[in-house]
This record gives C-alpha cells, sequence and structure tokens, in this order.
C-alpha cells in the first residue's frame, strides 16, 4: 500500500515538472542579436542606426502559445548611428532625451501562433509614450548548437515618431515614420 | 497706520498682479518656441510650467511680505522660502528622470540648491538693479548657448524669450520693488535653465558654476561702494 502510495506520488510530481518544462525561458543573447532602426533623410535615403545594449526575455510555451511572452528592454544611450555628434544629439532631450526616458520598452500581453511564428501584440513604450502595437513575430524553432538550446524572432516594425511624442518641430529633416528591425536569439535560461 | 496697511496690500496687489502679467506674457511666448506639453513630462515641461511660474509668485508674495512686515524681516523669511524652495523646485525638475534613481546625486542636487536659492536672494537686493537685470540677461542667454553648444537647440532657445522679457521688463519698470520683483524671477529663470542643462544636456558643472558665478559677482561688484543699510530701505519703504 505504501509502495503505490509513493508511486502515485512520484508520478504526480513527473508530470506536474513536465508540466512545468512546457513553457521554456530564453535570455535575449545580445551577442547574437540585433536591434537596429532606419527613418528617412530629406526623403531621400534612410539613415541606420542601431542599439547596442539591449536586453529581455521570452517564455514560449509549445502546448499553449496564448501563455508565450516576450519582454524586449533597450537601452536608448546605447544608439549608434556610426556618428558620435549625431548620438549624442539623439540623446539629447530634443529626441530620445534619455536622462528622462531611458528606456524603450516592449512587453507582450497576447500571443497567437501563426504560420511560422506568432503574432505578438503588447504595449511598446517609448520617449514616455506607451502604444498597442501588433506584428508578426517570425521563428521560434528551437535549436540545440554552441552547448546550448536557442531560439531566434524576427521582426520590423513601422512606428511614427509624432505618436510617441517626439517634437514635431525636431523632426524637420529626419522623417516622421521609423522602421525598426528586430533580429533576436534567445538562449534558454539554465 | 490704517492708510499704510491699505497702501501696503494695494501694493501687493499691484506686484502680484505685474508678475501675473510678465508670466502670461512667457506662458504666450513660450510655448510659441517650445511648445510645452501638459501633462508635463520632460524637465523643460516641468520648467515652464511649473517651477518657474511658482519663482515668480515666490518673489512677488515676498515682495507683498517686505512691504508689510518690513526688511530685516523679509530677508529672513526670504531665505528660508527661498531656499526650500530651491529644494523642492530643484526635486520637481528632475522628476522620474534617471537623477533620481537609484542612488540618486543627493549631495549634487543638496549644493545646487543652497546654490541657487543663493543667486536667488543675493540678487533682487542689489541697488543697481538694472546693471544686475542686465547681467541675468547675459547670463541667461550665455546659459542657452551652452546649452545649444551641447546639441539641446530647443533647451538653449528657452533662455531667449525669457532673456528678452526679463530685459524689457526691467528696462521699462520704473518702481524698485518691481524691478526687484522681476529681478528675483530673472534669478529664478537662470538657475532653471543652468540646472536643467547640466542635469538634462551636457552642460557641465564647471560651465554652471560659472555663469551663478558671475552672477554673484556682478552683484556684488556693482553694489559694494554704495551698499545701503537696511535700515535706510526700511526707512524708505515706511516713508511710501
Amino acid at each position: 500500500m505504501r509502495f503505490v502510495f509513493g508511486a502515485l506520488v512520484a508520478a504526480v510530481a513527473v508530470s506536474a515538472a513536465s508540466f512545468g518544462q512546457a513553457a521554456d525561458e530564453y535570455d535575449y543573447d545580445l551577442v547574437h542579436s540585433s536591434v537596429s532602426f532606419k527613418a528617412r533623410f530629406l526623403d531621400i535615403s534612410w539613415i541606420h542606426g542601431r542599439f547596442n545594449d539591449v536586453s529581455g526575455k521570452f517564455v514560449l510555451d509549445r502546448e499553449d502559445p496564448s501563455k508565450s511572452s516576450f519582454q524586449l528592454t533597450i537601452n536608448v544611450d546605447s544608439v549608434d548611428t556610426a556618428n558620435e555628434k549625431r548620438d549624442e544629439h539623439l540623446r539629447q532631450p530634443d529626441y530620445f532625451d534619455t536622462k528622462q526616458f531611458p528606456t524603450i520598452e516592449f512587453v507582450s500581453t497576447k500571443v497567437t501562433p501563426i504560420d511560422g511564428g506568432y503574432e505578438v501584440t503588447g504595449d511598446f513604450t517609448m520617449h514616455g509614450v506607451t502604444k498597442e502595437v501588433t506584428f508578426p513575430f517570425v521563428g521560434g524553432e528551437e535549436v540545440e548548437k554552441m552547448g546550448a538550446k536557442r531560439v531566434g524572432f524576427g521582426t520590423e516594425l513601422r512606428l511614427k515618431r509624432s505618436d510617441f511624442d517626439f517634437d514635431p518641430q525636431a523632426i524637420g529633416n529626419i522623417g516622421d515614420e521609423a522602421v525598426i528591425i528586430i533580429d533576436c536569439a534567445g538562449v534558454k535560461a539554465s | 497706520m490704517p492708510f499704510l496697511r491699505a497702501l501696503a496690500v494695494a501694493a501687493t496687489v499691484l506686484v502680484v498682479a505685474a508678475v501675473g502679467l510678465v508670466a502670461l506674457g512667457l506662458a504666450f511666448g513660450n510655448p510659441w518656441l517650445l511648445l510645452p506639453r501638459t501633462p508635463p513630462r520632460s524637465g523643460m515641461d516641468r520648467f515652464l510650467l511649473i517651477v518657474w511660474p511658482v519663482g515668480c509668485l515666490l518673489e512677488g508674495l515676498l515682495a507683498g511680505l517686505r512691504l508689510q512686515v518690513g526688511h530685516a524681516k523679509a530677508v529672513a523669511v526670504g531665505s528660508g522660502v527661498r531656499l526650500a524652495a530651491a529644494c523642492v523646485l530643484g526635486w520637481v525638475l528632475l522628476w522620474g528622470s534617471v537623477h533620481l534613481r537609484g542612488e540618486p546625486a543627493w549631495l549634487l542636487l543638496a549644493a545646487w540648491a543652497v546654490a541657487a536659492a543663493g543667486v536667488w536672494q543675493v540678487l533682487p537686493r542689489q541697488t543697481s538693479q538694472r546693471v544686475v537685470a542686465a547681467a541675468i540677461c547675459f547670463a541667461l542667454v550665455a546659459a542657452g548657448v551652452l546649452i545649444v553648444l551641447g546639441g539641446w537647440l530647443k533647451g538653449g532657445l528657452a533662455a531667449l524669450p525669457l532673456a528678452v522679457t526679463i530685459g524689457l521688463v526691467a528696462w521699462r519698470v520704473r518702481d524698485k520693488r518691481l524691478r526687484g520683483v522681476v529681478i528675483g524671477c530673472g534669478a529664478a529663470a537662470v538657475v532653471g535653465l543652468v540646472v536643467l542643462g547640466q542635469f538634462f544636456g551636457r552642460v557641465s558643472v564647471l560651465q554652471a558654476g560659472l555663469i551663478a558665478g558671475s552672477l554673484i559677482a556682478v552683484a556684488v561688484v556693482v553694489s559694494w561702494p554704495r551698499a545701503q543699510p537696511a535700515q535706510a530701505v526700511d526707512a524708505m519703504t515706511s516713508e511710501a
């Protein structure tokens, strides 16, 4: 009787553990990821830049994708457009105002599986303004390489800076619309 | 005595109304250049919508208080009020920013509050008011240029309407007490703008200190030979 009870407890524990494993947690892999952006210059060409300091976490529930979640935090001070003076200007209150709004953040609120990835809806906070955005996050296939389990996702977000309360007079020569390109890898948290 | 009291109340109302008119002019002038957002979210918004108007209002009230309680008491109360206001308004300017997160630079903030209160307290009491007003205008423009050179174009632009308004009003106003109020408003503007430039722009502590220090130096130098004892000012006030 004692043996049967012990076996039952063990079975419940194992099944609970397997349920726990259904949701995998991944840390943003800074070395193999990038968050970059581009904006129109005088409506004749594109200016490109990137953020060098990004962190985040993905939780992927393979059995119930709606329980998956994505979170990304960008340190705006790490903006890099390959021109130090322009970067410094972008950090000033005329643009990102990094002393007042040091981070750009995304926190998902709804995840729906689609062909080739997920449709992610969430709160995107930039320059102190939070807007709900929805975008396809393509990828999600797990591979085991370089001693760790990894997933990757990619998307392009088109945002209007005026929607995020950037000074309309400072937008000037740079187009209002900015394209944010997220290509990120996640490493399974140990 | 009732006549003097009525006169003092009337003068207080006049001073507060004048300060209100100046603030109104700037409230319409600054948005044209700077578009402060409501509710205020950035340091500049808080400066234009809260910090500077409150500074001007305090100046008006302190001028009224001086008429009611006399010079010596007003100086003592004014020092305390300005120091307290500098502490609170500095905190308001930096509200929500990285400077108040984690481990805030309390020592730097406290030093700023004391320096701000000092500048604010010393300048309106000078006898050569027009020279001090001109020095404030130059200090505002210098702060604006420094902020622009640091890469914050609109922050520097804020100095222009402030300098022009304060310069014009101080030049046109004949009443010394009212001109003292305008100078107090100017001192609050200089300090606020320099603090903004230092914490949100790229104005260094040394540059900011030079602007504040040069203002005090000008005030001390121009008034040193002609400094009037407090009793004389009191006598002038009571004669009025």
